[in-house]
C-alpha cells in the first residue's frame, strides 16, 4: 500500500523509540504507552501522510492526538487494574529498592514536565524523544529557527523546578 | 558578534547548518562569554537528558507486534483493502487448496511455455472463509497423518514484478489513465479531495504445481477428482496491471479516512492443453475443503470469468450485496464500532474497492455512525465518473 510498503519497516525502526518515548512521557501507564505508540504507526500504515510530508513532524503530531486523546478519555475509565497488572509485570525479575527509586523519580519528571507550559513540555519530551529540530517546528507549529530558544528556554526552567521540587 | 541561547543551543544538539556551525565554532575561541554559556546550556542539557532518559525499546518486539496488530486488524474487517491484498488472498485461495503457507519465491521470468487460455475475470464472488474452517481443515490433516507440508513439496508460487511504482500528485490526475493503461472512473464526490495517489508496479503471480504430488494428497484424504496431468510443472499465471491508490480526504477535515483502490480485473493465464473445467472441477472438489467452501465453491457458475475473493469473517462481519450504478457491489461492514465499511465493486473491467477506516483514537466528532459510514462510501461509489 502506497509508497510505504518498501520502507515501512526503516521508517518503522527509525521512529518508533522516538514516538514510544515522547508518548510514555506525556501519560502515565507506559504499559497503554506502547500501545498508543502502535496505533499511531498503524494509523500511519493506513493513512500514511501526503507525499510530501515531513514523516517524523508527521508522527509526532499524530502521537501527540492519540495521547491527549487517551488523557482525556482516561478521566472517565478506570485503568487502576491494568497499572497493577503493568507494574506486577514489570516488577518481576527486578530489584524492588531499584524499582522503587526509578519509579519515584520518573513520578517526579512528570510531575515537573506538568508543570510546564504546555509548547515547553512538549519541545522537551521531543527533544528527549530524538526528534529533530525541523520535526519539532512541525510537530508544535513553529518556526524552526525557533526550536533553539525554546529548548534552551524550556531546559533552564525544567532544571529550576526539578531542583525545586524535593 | 556574540550569539544567542538559541543558535547555541541548536549549536550544541547539532542542528546548525555547516556554515553557522563554523563560524559560532570560531567565535567561541575568542569569546569567553559564550563559552561560559555554552557550558551552561551544557550542563543543562546533560541535566535534563538524564532525567528523561528512557528506558531499553525492545524494537524487535515491538515490530512483531506492531505486524500482529495490523493483520489482526485486517481480519477483523474481514479483509485489507480488498483488491489491494487480494493479490495475496488469490494466492490465499490456493493456499487452503493445497495448505501451504503463501511463502515467496524469488522472481523468475515467465517459463516459455505456449500460453493459449486466457481468462479475465470480470465478475467476483466472495467465498467466506471462517476461523472454523480453517480448524476443520487443520483437523483432517491432523487425523490422517499429515502433520508437515511443505509449499515446495507441491509447487511453487513466483511473483513477477515489472516497472517500478511512482507518486502521482492530485493535480496530475489527468495523466493516470495513460500511466495506467486503461480506463478509469474518479471520484467527484465534492465533500471528498483526492489527496496522494499512488501508482504501484504491475505484478505477475506464477503458480507451477506439481501435480502428481498433488493428486497423491487427494487420493490420501479419498478424493477422486484429480488435476489434468497435463498442468504438471507449467505455470498458471495471474497477470495484474498496475493498480492505482488514494487517499480521499474529506474537506474541512485533516484527516484521510477514505482509501480507494483501482485495478484492471486480472488476467489468467492457462498453459495450453489444459482443461479448465477439470482443474475447477478438481479444486471444488478437494477432499479436505469444509462444506460451507465446497459449497461456495460449488454456488460460482462461471469460474472461468470469476474471481473468487476469499474473506476471512467472525461474528462481527457482515458481508452485503449492494447495487453500484447497476453492477455488482460488496459491502463489507463490521458490526460493532468503530466501524470498518469497505466497498467493492467491478465496472467495465475494472475493479474499484473504497475503505473507510474507523479512527478509534480521533476526537468524537469525527466518530461517524455505522449508517454514515456506509453512505459515505455509496455516495462516493455513486459520484465516481
Amino acid at each position: 500500500m502506497f509508497k510505504i510498503e518498501e520502507s515501512f519497516k526503516d521508517i518503522f525502526e527509525k521512529y518508533y523509540p522516538k514516538v514510544l518515548k515522547q508518548i510514555s512521557w506525556m501519560i502515565k501507564d507506559e504499559f497503554k504507552a506502547e500501545d498508543i505508540a502502535q496505533e499511531v504507526f498503524i494509523k500511519f500504515f493506513k493513512n500514511p501522510p501526503r507525499y510530501n510530508e515531513n514523516i517524523g513532524g508527521w508522527l509526532s503530531k499524530v502521537a501527540i492526538n492519540h495521547a491527549l486523546n487517551y488523557i482525556r478519555s482516561e478521566k472517565n475509565t478506570k485503568t487502576r487494574e491494568l497499572e497493577v497488572f503493568k507494574n506486577t509485570q514489570e516488577e518481576f525479575f527486578e530489584d524492588p529498592e531499584e524499582i522503587a527509586i526509578k519509579r519515584f523519580e520518573r513520578a517526579k519528571v512528570k510531575e515537573v514536565l506538568l508543570k510546564m507550559s504546555k509548547r515547553d513540555m512538549m519541545c522537551l519530551i521531543l527533544k528527549h524523544s530524538g526528534y529533530s529540530y525541523e520535526e519539532i517546528a512541525i510537530s508544535l507549529g513553529i518556526k524552526k529557527t525557533s526550536v533553539g530558544t525554546t529548548i534552551a528556554r524550556a531546559q533552564k526552567k525544567f532544571k529550576e523546578l526539578y531542583e525545586k521540587e524535593v | 558578534m556574540c550569539y544567542d541561547e538559541g543558535t547555541l543551543q541548536a549549536y550544541l544538539d547539532n542542528e546548525l547548518d555547516e556554515i553557522t556551525a563554523k563560524n559560532v565554532e570560531e567565535h567561541l575561541k575568542t569569546c569567553d562569554v559564550c563559552r561560559e554559556k555554552l557550558e551552561q546550556l551544557k550542563s543543562i542539557n546533560e541535566f535534563t537528558s538524564k532525567a528523561l532518559k528512557a528506558s531499553n525499546i525492545d524494537l524487535n518486539e515491538a515490530w512483531a507486534t506492531l505486524n500482529e496488530k495490523l493483520s489482526k486488524n485486517n481480519n477483523k474487517g474481514g479483509m485489507f483493502a480488498m483488491f489491494t491484498k487480494y493479490k495475496k488472498a488469490i494466492a490465499a485461495l490456493v493456499v487452503v487448496a493445497f495448505v501451504v503457507s503463501s511463502m515467496l519465491f524469488p522472481p523468475l521470468k515467465n517459463a516459455e511455455a505456449e500460453l493459449l487460455n486466457l481468462l479475465r475475470l470480470n465478475k467476483m464472488q466472495v467465498i467466506t472463509i471462517t476461523p472454523d474452517d480453517i480448524r476443520q481443515i487443520q483437523n483432517q490433516f491432523y487425523n490422517a497423518g499429515v502433520k508437515n507440508i511443505s509449499i515446495k513439496d507441491y509447487g511453487e508460487i513466483i511473483k513477477d514484478g515489472s516497472l517500478e511504482g511512482q507518486q502521482i500528485s492530485p493535480d496530475e490526475l489527468d495523466k493516470v489513465e495513460s500511466i495506467l493503461g486503461y480506463k478509469i472512473k474518479l471520484p467527484a464526490d465534492e465533500n471528498f479531495e483526492i489527496k496522494h495517489a499512488y501508482i504501484s508496479k504491475s505484478e505477475g503471480l506464477e503458480f507451477v504445481l506439481k501435480v502428481d504430488k498433488i493428486n497423491e494428497l487427494i487420493k490420501a484424504f479419498g478424493g477422486t477428482h484429480l488435476f489434468p496431468k497435463e498442468l504438471d510443472r507449467k505455470p498458471i499465471i495471474i497477470n495484474f496491471d498496475r493498480e492505482i491508490s488514494m487517499n480521499l480526504q474529506k474537506k474541512g477535515s485533516e484527516i484521510d479516512t477514505v482509501t480507494l483502490n483501482i485495478l484492471k480485473t486480472p488476467e489468467i493465464v492457462v498453459p495450453e492443453g489444459v482443461d479448465v473445467d477439470k482443474v475447477i472441477d478438481a479444486l471444488v472438489n478437494l477432499p479436505f475443503l469444509p462444506e460451507n467452501i465446497k459449497r461456495q465453491i460449488a454456488g460460482v457458475t462461471d469460474w472461468k470469468e470469476t474471481l473468487p475473493v476469499p474473506l476471512s469473517t467472525d461474528n462481527n462481519t457482515e458481508i452485503k450485496e449492494i447495487s453500484v450504478r447497476g453492477n455488482k457491489g460488496i459491502l463489507i461492514v463490521e458490526k460493532s464500532g468503530p466501524h470498518f465499511v469497505a466497498l467493492g465493486w467491478i465496472e467495465n473491467g475494472v475493479m474499484y474497492n473504497l475503505t473507510l477506516w474507523p479512527n478509534p483514537a480521533e476526537d468524537k466528532q469525527d466518530f461517524i455512525t455505522k449508517e454514515e459510514a456506509i453512505n459515505t462510501l455509496i455516495q462516493i461509489a455513486n459520484s465516481m465518473r
